[in-house]
């Protein structure tokens, strides 16, 4: 096993200090902008720990988009911080019994040897994946475990996100969102906009293409994917289609339908549920991979812009008896 | 010290510092920033485990879970701060900032 270098506790001191940074900043403000830095370093440990998959995913994800949906809530909240009535943690006869009942139950799992399992250096499932990767149609192991050794948790999982994107629009008033064009935008974020979605669309089906065989796929296209929708929805609204309309939809529920489908088919010629042949494997992955893409970049931006709508327009959430502006 | 054993244990100081975010902040966004610092901690503590030295690969499998985790993580974080766009206008004691209780 490899010894920690300086950088290594570097790099972990960096990262404990951004989270604190992030929770205990008394300005709001700065700890959002703390969280984006953190993801970005996020990012730096996943590709010191050899997951550039992952440091692909959390810079889009973690430090771009999720960072992007915090500045929004935190500029349309205003002054106005929301925070639930709640007491400050007291020390009575409660909190002390519970505390102690914590400590027994960690105490008698470390009896049990819960926390020296990972202790010992196990080979992990590293050979097993690796053994049969030419069976899977892909080359990147990364890829071969989402989408096809394990397709059954990714199905469920663009099921989740789709479930996320139904609640939102369950909680949307009925209404359509009025777009007001004699709102004035940035025309600098204009052709800013214009100039670069259009290669992150075509970056996003790199990293699609590229998942096959190297560091990318279905995620992190679609987060790229998301980021050029939200970039589109920030510079020029309206021209976003309705999230309501029948294509979107449809590509909203596109990921979750192919593997369905696919997923079926194979059950029809004699396989099991999402197991895929491995003549075939390679196309339907891409098949699933493609159609996932799309749903999850749409869901994303989507959900950017529910948010934003939803936080720009409060009149339509009054029931209208009480008359605050 | 081995590097797996360092990002492991800084996974689960992360962890810990979220749930005490999540615990002492009062602030519905600092919580849910708290809870995305605790999903952080629990991912570089599985990563760490996938991590198998400088020349040898890493295990894909821990890898294609926090993969899926992140994007599961951002979606939830989304409806979540959609879900705080949601309390400003409807919970009752809003207006007159939190006096009761």
């Amino acid at each position: 096993m490899a010894a920690a270098t300086p950088s290594d506790i570097l790099l972990c001191l960096l990262i404990l200090s951004l989270a604190l940074g992030v929770l205990g900043d008394a300005n709001p403000f700065r700890g959002v902008i703390i969280f984006i830095v953190f993801g970005l370093v996020m990012a730096l440990s996943w590709t010191r720990l050899d997951a550039p998959d992952l440091a692909l995913a959390e810079a889009a994800l973690g430090a771009g988009v999720i960072g992007v949906l915090f500045l929004v809530a935190l500029r349309k909240q205003g002054e106005k911080d929301v925070s639930l009535a709640t007491q400050r943690l007291r020390l009575n006869s409660v909190t002390i019994i519970s505390g102690l009942l914590l400590i027994v139950f960690i105490v008698y799992l470390g009896a049990l040897g819960v926390f020296s399992a990972w202790k010992t250096p196990g080979k992990g499932l590293v050979e097993p994946v690796y053994e049969s990767l030419h069976l899977t149609g892909v080359s990147n192991p990364v890829t071969a475990v989402i989408l096809n050794y394990r397709a059954y948790d990714t199905f469920l999982e663009i099921g989740v996100l789709y479930l996320v994107m139904l609640s939102v629009f369950a909680l949307q008033p009925d209404e359509k969102a009025k777009f007001t064009s004699t709102e004035q935008y940035d025309r600098m974020l204009r052709s800013y906009a214009r100039g670069i979605v259009p290669f992150m669309v075509l970056a996003a089906g790199y990293l699609l293409w590229a998942g096959a065989f190297r560091p990318g796929g279905a995620f992190q296209a679609g987060a790229m994917l998301g980021g050029a929708g939200i970039l589109l929805h920030l510079s020029r609204p309206a021209m976003l289609l309705d999230m309501r309309g029948l294509v979107a939809r449809l590509s909203l529920v596109a990921g979750f339908f192919s593997f369905c489908i696919l997923g079926i088919l194979a059950m029809l010629y004699g396989f099991d549920f999402l197991q895929w042949p491995s003549h075939l494997a390679k196309h339907a992955i891409l098949t699933v991979e493609t159609a996932s893409t799309l749903s999850i970049g749409l869901t994303l931006t989507g959900l950017y812009a529910s948010v934003e709508r939803k936080l720009i327009s409060p009149a339509i959430f009054y029931s209208g008896e009480e008359d605050n502006p | 010290m081995t590097v797996a054993l360092l990002y492991s244990i800084t996974g689960f100081l992360l962890f810990l510092m979220g749930i005490c975010g999540l615990i002492f902040r009062s602030s519905l966004i600092r919580r849910a920033l708290a809870l995305n610092i605790t999903a952080s901690g629990i991912f570089l503590f599985i990563v760490a485990q996938a991590y198998k030295g400088e020349s040898a690969l890493p295990d894909p499998v821990p890898h294609g879970l926090v993969l899926t985790g992140i994007v599961i993580g951002a979606s939830a974080t989304a409806l979540m701060i959609y879900l705080i766009g949601v309390l400003r206008y409807v919970s009752p004691g809003d207006n007159d900032s939190g006096e009761e209780e």
